[in-house]
């Protein structure tokens, strides 16, 4: 396969040998995910003050430069030099799945502590109050 | 406030997956599987049925890699702005969330967001770090994940998709930065850097019996053995 400036041509080599088979559950389409789920909802901002401002993606803002962006790109500690030109709206928390952990019984007196999809967490079979003190630490 | 790290896999091993493009090679994953997951046109669950020997062993995940499934027992990120694109994502994956990012470092319980910090160790910034409640960044996410293995107690890690070099694609699944590319900011790629730590780190583990193996044959990392898939799986 070689790469050209924008776009990757693949070569017959790279493409799956004809008795390779593909799971089915591989095949089925899905929608592209760029991770987030969703696309962040921009606003606009203004950099003031001297200087230029660079953002994560490698965007450079000049002073006094108005321009779109989500707030999850403007870090809190700049929000003195890049002003929203709107209101910001309400930070809402996010409902986090924490995982859950139980203690299962392995053998007599043992105890094996397993997460929500029932893996074994732990790598040895533990005394039930370590198995609950394991809980803990991974809840805290 | 610094999470104390259980010792929950002491005496065991466990995998390390990185982004490197080798990975998807070492499970035999189709190339045309691959590219789509680069590309966006697949979800990185698309690789999933292909790592099924890995589902029941203990396996921490490097940024992206928590995409690939929930079978997964641990995610380490260090990047604050990789976590503010997957936040919303992450808050829905129930495996182990850590991060050394000092975006946590004063945050009150509540506000952590299901997310254990380790801090980053400033005695010891290359190599294995002793702290539990640190690690040693080593100037990289997958590096600094090597102190989390340490700390759950295994003494057997296994490195996939530790490259340190750009090939086709950077990562398996496409590009952090698309920067790389064009010259912007991080015109140079970063793997010279990343590569400074691991001598310190098979120093570090040689001295707390920790094995290390690179599950890469052509990985341009040469602090440990470099093993195939069949040989780790064999080890």
């Amino acid at each position: 396969m070689e790469r050209t400036r924008d776009r990757v041509k693949v070569s017959d080599e790279d493409m799956v040998p004809a008795d390779v088979v593909i799971p089915e559950e591989v095949l089925k389409s899905v929608a592209p995910d760029n991770g987030t789920g969703e696309e962040p909802e921009k606003l606009r901002w203004r950099k003031i003050g001297g200087g230029t401002f660079r953002m994560a993606n490698g965007k450079i803002i000049k002073p006094n430069q108005v321009f779109s962006a989500a707030i999850e790109e403007i870090p809190e500690g700049f929000r003195k030099i890049v002003v929203p030109l709107s209101q910001l709206p309400d930070e809402v928390s996010l409902v986090v799945d924490s995982g859950k952990y139980e203690v299962q019984a392995a053998s007599p007196g043992w105890y094996n502590v397993i997460d929500a999809q029932g893996k074994v967490i732990n790598e040895k079979s533990l005394r039930q109050a370590a198995a609950k003190d394991l809980i803990e630490s991974l809840s805290q | 406030m610094n999470w104390k790290t259980p010792a929950m896999w002491t005496g065991g091993e466990c995998w390390i997956m990185g982004g490197g493009y080798s990975m998807p090679k070492q499970f035999k994953i189709p190339e045309n599987i691959t590219q789509c997951v680069c590309v966006g046109k697949q979800l990185p669950s698309a690789y999933s049925p292909f790592l099924e020997v890995l589902h029941d062993k203990h396996v921490i995940g490097i940024n992206n890699a928590y995409l690939i499934g929930t079978w997964m027992d641990a995610l380490f990120f260090g990047d604050g702005s990789w976590y503010l694109k997957h936040r919303k994502n992450l808050a829905k994956w129930p495996g182990l969330k850590v991060t050394c990012t000092p975006k946590f470092a004063n945050r009150k319980k509540e506000k952590m967001e299901g997310v254990k910090y380790l801090g980053k160790d400033h005695q010891r910034t290359h190599g294995i770090s002793e702290n539990v409640s640190k690690v040693s960044w080593n100037g990289n996410s997958g590096s600094a994940a090597i102190s989390l293995a340490a700390h759950f107690g295994v003494k057997r890690i296994f490195l996939l998709g530790f490259d340190m070099e750009a090939s086709k694609f950077t990562h398996w699944h496409g590009s952090h930065n698309k920067n790389y590319k064009k010259g912007g900011r991080g015109k140079k790629q970063p793997y010279q850097r990343h590569l400074r730590g691991f001598p310190q780190i098979a120093r570090d583990a040689k001295t707390r019996g920790i094995e290390i193996f690179n599950v890469n044959p052509v990985s341009k990392i040469d602090s440990f053995p470099k093993i195939t898939l069949k040989e780790a799986l064999n080890a």
